[in-house]
């Protein structure tokens, strides 16, 4: 029970985490709704199947908002395969995979930022979200399972692509 | 750009970014992974129980059904099987889950792991399949001759052959779009 209290905690906590890396792999709110929950019932699982409570087992680990991110990115890398498998046909709403990039405006600053952000292709908007979220490079390396090295390039490829699709 | 710049345009962009967050229903959200997690767990517990109650029965007919040896020891073989599967793919699940834990990259591994390996299960159970219908047909053939029985070994053989088909088609398919899998999770690296 006192676990369950804890992961409920921890969901509240982070759920708009996930929704923000679920908003940047999907655009279909359906599916997003759908993803969302995915990755909350990985972290549900995650935290469950630790013996210890949560803060104990991140002890000399990542912290547990980096933690969230690995499973929350993993889920939507997953949801990515598993749509690319469907074949299913882009449609005006569904994210493009691949690298096109659009300088589409919109007077909504908001809606530019994570609309440019879904133009990226996934390995610089990975980088790019959790350098969003907050995290320095050592977390997102961690959380990517990349070097500090490669995270630092993909963050400058990244912000000058963002960047020229804001202008 | 320098530095400076580069900061502030970051700190603007993460402004811009917070507020982007899409509304969500903690308490919906809460409530509905409490839900389907406990449809799994009811899932995995009727698994098991299911597979305790084909093994209690194979045990049931190997002491008190079987009519000689023959009988005994096919039943005594079958025991092990649906507690296996169950212990099988209780493991298998949890190494799923496991996976959502690591590093994107090495879950990005571990799938492509788990495709090759998929080939290679559909390989070996196609072989499989292959092995044990033609151990089907010299006894269908046996019983056709020795005992004059045909259409109950028509059928067997022909319900089995389907068998064997689907699960060859299943490994073609899954071979042909196994480049293009791969492809697909090498290009998010």
């Amino acid at each position: 029970m006192k676990a369950d209290v804890q992961i409920n905690t921890l969901l509240n906590e982070y759920a708009p985490l996930l929704a923000r890396v679920a908003a940047t792999y999907e655009i279909n709110q359906a599916l997003q709704d759908e993803l969302i929950q995915e990755m909350s019932l990985a972290v549900w699982r995650a935290f469950e199947s630790n013996d210890s409570s949560p803060d104990v087992a991140f002890r000399g680990d990542a912290s547990i908002k980096t933690y969230i991110a690995r499973i929350a990115h993993n889920k939507a890398v997953d949801h990515v395969i598993k749509e690319q498998n469907r074949k299913e046909v882009a449609s005006s709403e569904s994210i493009d995979y691949t690298q096109a990039l659009s300088t589409h405006k919109s007077p909504d600053d908001n809606l530019d930022l994570m609309a440019a952000l879904r133009k990226l292709t996934l390995k610089y908007r990975q980088v790019l979200a959790l350098q969003l979220e907050g995290f320095n490079q050592s977390e997102i390396a961690q959380t990517l399972g990349l070097s500090e090295g490669a995270v630092a390039k993909r963050s400058s490829r990244a912000r000058q692509q963002l960047a020229s699709l804001m202008e | 750009m320098d530095k400076f710049e580069a900061d502030d345009q970051l700190a603007k962009w993460q402004q811009a970014f917070v507020q982007a967050t899409p509304k969500v229903d903690s308490e919906a959200l809460i409530a509905q992974t409490q839900k389907s997690r406990t449809k799994l767990k009811l899932k995995g517990l009727i698994d098991s129980f299911l597979g305790v109650v084909v093994t209690v029965f194979c045990i049931y007919a190997m002491l008190l059904e079987a009519k000689n040896t023959y009988e005994t020891i096919m039943f005594a073989l079958l025991v092990p099987i649906p507690l296996g599967f169950g212990i099988w793919s209780y493991r298998l699940r949890r190494k799923l889950w496991r996976a959502e834990t690591l590093d994107v990259n090495a879950m990005l591994n571990f799938k492509e792991n788990q495709l090759k390996h998929q080939i290679h299960y559909w390989h070996v159970s196609f072989i499989g399949c292959v092995v044990l219908w033609c151990a089907l047909l010299i006894v269908a053939l046996f019983n056709m001759v020795m005992f004059k029985i045909y259409s109950l070994w028509l059928i067997q053989l022909g319900v089995n052959g389907i068998i064997v088909l689907a699960v060859y088609v299943r490994y073609k398919k899954l071979k042909a779009q196994l480049a293009v899998a791969l492809e697909s999770i090498q290009a998010m690296r």
